[in-house]
């Protein structure tokens, strides 16, 4: 029995595209919740310290919907899906029009989903892209049937706010470079509002020099087109990466960002619009009331034991399905599992800084053609393994092999003077007479190079 | 000890950071008076010094140290630098500091840009298209075989400075950690002495050799791939390139005597200077091509490499150059 | 791979051809190399590359003579006229082929690199009597001296000389798999980027097979597939008029490895038309047509085997036909 419909356009499957693939990087599982007046998709992260919510309007966002539900719960029905299916059906299809121009070729015509839930059927979530040139593909997703966790919080409290452009938070955030886990946000004085990235890893010896890039950017307080915070240099410490994940995707949407927030400790709510969506954020923010700047301080001394687990609260809804699922869950415990803070669990992905070419995370203006002189590579796989390994200053606890200490150079020199191996022409012993080692340009000129 | 200095030719800077950086990710920096240097030693490969008249980059430098001739030492990460010079290349201007910060000394940069206001937040914000965006780009096999989760991906470059309403500045600091050393430590690292050149010539543009050497190697990896499944180390199973000059190019002949390349010269067109190089490491210094320095080689036979890369002031013809130096280590046969 | 110059042979060579590109040689023979070595058979009328997956997949590139502009094949040196045989490493000889046009794509890039800023550099004015600027093309010989000599390509372009000399492999040709166009089950003609779009429609559901079903009414053509993040299906109910030739007795079902249709998907990219057939014995045939410069239509034939029909349990999921 179907007890949601609904079609998209090409534009509706994009922005919904766009929506997962935010809400992908908070958690691979997306939890779908329809109502007869909108459709919801969420994701908490495991951690339990950021949370994603983008509420599509039923009349607004859809060319059709329809809301049919189910007899246990009229009210409303639930599942959860695994995003990476999602993302790669609704992909964008090539319209290549060059190709094709009169058919538009297998750009996307419409979409049409369903949801089937019934006893003793297999419940469905079910795809239909139709493209421009008649082919069409149906997708048969399985979906699981378990009631979102949607974080709490309370406005009333929250009595500190900014709202900012989308596009001038995202370029600040394009200055932060990879490996950096926190971004502090105050106001420094009455006319300026500091972003300080920062990390909390422990870095000695050798390892100093693995450190992530130190950033801060001060930015002046009209920048903002309101900042209300009542009390003077309150840090505000939330993820980078769940703050990079907003950023990023409101920029596509151009929209005003706003943020509510009370104190350390407590969530931050960030919103912002878009075209018949609503997209709303929680995030649970680091460090203590009073001295946030001290206590990063002290826990990278080591002086101090890591922050207690900060989690968002939760509000739950009850299940209610005739799909074959495990008995409904009880109810995710906000405070259970020992979760080390907003610190992301074993990143899936690698937080190494892109290769130096082919910029396609910055908005800085690319460098010629800087690609061509990347260093050849044979075996892609290997390769990449290999450069990945020397370019990660993060990720691992392992010394990296590739980090020089002059002490060992001079160590080997003598050893390569004398030793084996690569025959390093380099022979002292030579009786020849030497040429400096450096040339400066009038020598070269002197061998009869350069005379133009 | 005190390093203080603004910045400057910041795109050419960036660009020696990114050929260094391709060899190692961490240099050794000797500021002195005059010069700055670069020094990167890869524990395999060929070595690079760099040395750069200090107002190649910098300007209205303050330098003040305790050691001999007025030199300060640092072990520098090159990946942070260079992330560092990309926020400032459109900056209106930067400087670089040494300081301490936690107890952990670091260069610290400033970069002051500024940024494009938003005076209109109307309905002209569609510039975000997402129609234009590559995430599964043109559909197919590209995006639909690979494993489509290159999030990242997903965003695509967006122009900085639109449409200027207003400009407002931004302070951006860059904190790179570094270490001093001691000069005791460094001072005893010696550049390599090699015997005087066999040949020498002026290299072809290091584009087009770069893209014949990756061939020659990309194909020497694909063939020792089907033919062999031999476990035999990397390093040593990487492709090697012989490399082979003579002394009848183009170049003017040398009124020296008794120098090599006098008898290379006059034992005719035959005879052929060769040295036998890593594929990969290789690649890696032609990486310095993106300079766009002139560059001389230097052929001792059966010995060694070594490439001058001279990278002219744009801004002060009259300037010295910056001389970049790789030696590139010739393997046995 | 050493470059050492065979001399002292006064006979002519076995076989000799010249091309002034590369681009069409290289674009045909990546669409097979889905193995590592390859089977070459040299004929009158062009060069034959086949490549075999376990009996289970072939894919075959010819090369017509008309690709080059000099062809000669001496086999009267040759006593029994047997046609020379041997296999190579194809990914080695693909590499090889890409030396052509590197350093002239690199030179042109350096050109246009060139911005106005730069114009103090005097470093690599283009020569005005250089290859490039006389459009001087540049040739890729293949070179067989006799049987058993290794292959040599010699690329010579912009001043730069390469020549690669291939070792040859002996040739252990295996059996084509039969394909009985006597006993055709249907066959379409169609725009190949029609069925590259229907695999990209299936490949994110990670299937690993793909079932491929003709049929004379609706859907027509119909593949679908099942894999561990759902199913997925794609037909061409509205899209009959995709379909430029459509001939089919009774319906015709058979599944296959995803894995190995999809190493066709090359092929599917570089080709104007695909004929679509398959056969009683439920063997699919793929024939690509690919237009290149200069009007020459070159084609590349694969072939490939059905999994056993009986075997069916590879978590599809059955109840397929209900309809959204």
């Amino acid at each position: 029995m179907v007890l949601l419909r609904f079609t998209l356009s090409e534009e509706g499957v994009n922005a919904l595209r766009d929506a997962l693939a935010c809400l992908n990087k908070f958690s691979d599982e997306v939890s779908l919740e329809a109502k007869r007046d909108k459709l919801v998709f969420t994701a908490l992260n495991s951690s339990k310290s950021a949370y994603a919510a983008f509420s599509f309007a039923s009349n607004r966002f859809f060319s059709k919907y329809h809301y049919e539900g189910i007899a246990q719960n009229r009210e409303k029905f639930f599942c959860k899906l695994y995003n990476r299916a999602l993302l790669s059906l609704f992909r964008a299809r090539s319209g290549d029009s060059l190709h094709d121009p009169e058919k538009g070729g297998s750009a996307i015509e419409r979409c049409d989903v369903a949801i089937e839930d019934e006893a003793g059927k297999k419940s469905r979530f079910i795809v239909k892209i139709a493209c421009r040139n008649g082919m069409t593909t149906k997708y048969r997703l399985p979906f699981e049937v378990s009631p979102p966790v949607h974080a709490k919080f309370d406005r009333n409290e929250a009595f500190n706010s900014w709202t900012i452009s989308s596009r001038t938070l995202r370029q600040l955030m394009d200055h932060f470079g990879p490996g950096i886990e926190y971004l502090d946000i105050h106001s420094e004085d009455d006319s300026t509002v500091n972003f300080t990235c920062f990390t909390e890893k422990v870095a000695s010896g050798d390892e100093v020099l693995k450190k992530p890039l130190h950033t801060s950017i001060a930015v002046e307080k009209d920048e903002f087109d309101t900042f209300d915070v009542s009390e003077d240099k309150l840090h505000i410490v939330v993820s980078v990466k769940d703050f990079r994940a907003i950023t990023q995707h409101a920029a596509f949407l151009g929209s005003e960002v706003s943020a509510q927030y009370s104190m350390p400790s407590r969530p931050m709510q960030i919103r912002y619009d878009g075209d018949g969506v609503k997209c709303e954020f929680l995030l649970m923010t680091v460090g203590e009331r009073g001295a946030p700047g001290q206590r990063a301080k002290k826990t990278r001394a080591g002086a101090k034991p890591a922050p207690r687990a900060q989690q968002l609260e939760a509000a739950a809804s009850r299940a209610a399905s005739n799909a074959p699922t495990p008995a409904p869950r009880p109810t995710p415990a906000t405070r259970r599992e020992p979760m080390p803070s907003l610190r992301p669990t074993a990143p899936r992905q690698s937080q190494r800084p892109p290769p130096a070419t082919l910029d396609h995370e910055s908005l800085f203006v690319p460098q010629d053609d800087d690609y061509q002189w990347e260093p050849v590579r044979m075996n892609e796989d290997e390769d990449e393994e290999e450069a990945d390994a020397r370019l990660e200053w993060d990720a691992s606890d392992r010394p990296n092999p590739s980090a020089v200490k002059m002490s060992s150079v001079i160590a080997n020199q003598t050893a390569q003077r004398s030793g084996p191996g690569p025959d390093n022409g380099m022979d002292q012993d030579q009786s020849l007479s030497y040429l400096e080692p450096t040339q400066r340009l009038s020598q070269a000129r002197q061998f009869g190079l350069f005379n133009d | 000890m005190r390093f203080k200095t603004q910045l400057k030719n910041i795109r050419t800077f960036s660009k020696l950071v990114a050929a260094l950086s391709s060899l190692e990710k961490i240099a050794w920096l000797r500021l002195d008076d005059e010069h700055v240097r670069f020094t990167v030693i890869p524990d395999t490969g060929s070595q690079v010094w760099a040395l750069l008249p200090m107002e190649f980059i910098f300007d209205n430098v303050q330098l003040q140290s305790a050691e001999a001739q007025n030199t300060i030492n640092l072990e520098l990460p090159l990946v942070p630098l260079q992330r560092a010079l990309k926020s400032a290349l459109n900056a209106t201007s930067a400087s670089l500091r040494l300081t301490k910060k936690d107890g952990i000394p670091i260069l610290s940069m400033t970069i002051q840009t500024s940024t494009v206001a938003q005076g209109n937040q109307g309905g002209g914000q569609g510039s975000y298209s997402r129609f234009s965006r590559g995430d599964n780009g043109p559909g197919h096999f590209a995006g639909g075989f690979g494993e489509g989760d290159d999030d990242d991906g997903v965003y695509n470059i967006e122009p900085l400075e639109t449409h200027l309403h207003r400009e407002r500045e931004k302070i951006i600091t860059q904190d790179i950690p570094v270490r001093v050393l001691h000069p005791d430590n460094v001072e005893m690292i010696m550049q390599p002495k090699v015997r005087e050149p066999d040949v020498h010539i002026q290299l072809p543009p290091l584009l087009q050799l770069k893209a014949i050497s990756d061939r020659f190697t990309k194909l020497a990896a694909a063939s020792s791939r089907a033919s062999s499944s031999a476990t035999a180390t990397a390093a040593a199973s990487n492709p090697k390139l012989e490399l082979s000059a003579n002394m009848h190019g183009s170049l003017p002949a040398l009124p020296l005597e008794e120098h090599p390349s006098t008898f290379f010269r006059e034992a005719g067109p035959d005879k052929w200077a060769s040295v036998r190089v890593d594929g990969k490491d290789w690649s890696k210094v032609l990486s310095v091509g993106r300079l766009e320095g002139r560059v001389i080689a230097c052929f001792a036979d059966e010995h060694a490499l070594i490439l001058y890369v001279y990278v002219p002031q744009y801004d002060d013809v009259q300037g010295e150059d910056c001389v970049v130096t790789y030696y590139v280590s010739s393997y046995n046969v | 791979m050493a470059s050492s110059v065979r001399s002292g042979s006064t006979q002519p060579p076995l076989f000799k051809a010249i091309a002034s590109s590369t681009r069409q040689i290289y674009q045909l023979l990546k669409c097979i190399s889905f193995t590592a070595k390859v089977h070459v058979q040299i004929t009158q009328d062009g060069i034959r590359f086949a490549a075999d997956h376990s009996r289970v997949m072939q894919g075959v590139a010819f090369l017509d003579k008309e690709l080059f502009t000099t062809y000669t094949l001496n086999l009267a040196e040759n006593e029994d006229g047997a046609l020379p045989q041997f296999q190579i490493n194809l990914a080695a000889f693909l590499e090889a082929l890409q030396i052509f046009g590197a350093s002239d794509v690199a030179a042109k890039q350096a050109k246009a690199d060139a911005e106005p800023y730069r114009s103090n550099l005097r470093n690599y004015r283009p020569d005005a009597f250089s290859h490039q600027t006389l459009g001087v093309p540049g040739t890729c010989c293949l070179l067989y001296e006799e049987d058993g000599s290794p292959l040599s390509i010699i690329l010579e372009e912009t001043g730069v000389k390469t020549r690669c000399n291939m070792v040859t492999y002996t040739p252990e040709q295996p059996d084509d798999i039969p394909f009985d166009r006597d006993d055709l089950a249907f066959k379409i003609i169609m725009h190949s980027k029609w069925l590259l779009d229907s695999l990209s429609e299936l490949a994110p559901m990670s299937p690993t097979r793909i079932t491929i079903s003709a049929s004379p009414n609706a859907p027509y053509l119909a593949l679908s597939s099942g894999g561990a993040l759902g199913s997925a299906s794609v037909d061409f109910t509205s899209g009959r008029d995709l379909l430029d030739t459509f001939t089919i007795d009774t319906k015709w079902t058979q599944s296959f490895k995803f894995d190995l249709v999809k190493s066709a998907t090359e092929a599917m990219r570089v080709a104007s038309k695909v004929s679509f057939r398959g056969d009683g014995q439920g063997v699919l045939s793929l024939q690509f047509m690919v237009e290149v410069e200069g009007g020459t239509t070159s084609f590349l034939d694969f072939r490939f085997v059905p999994y056993i029909a009986q075997d069916e349990d590879d978590g599809m999921d059955t109840d397929e036909e209900e309809e959204v």
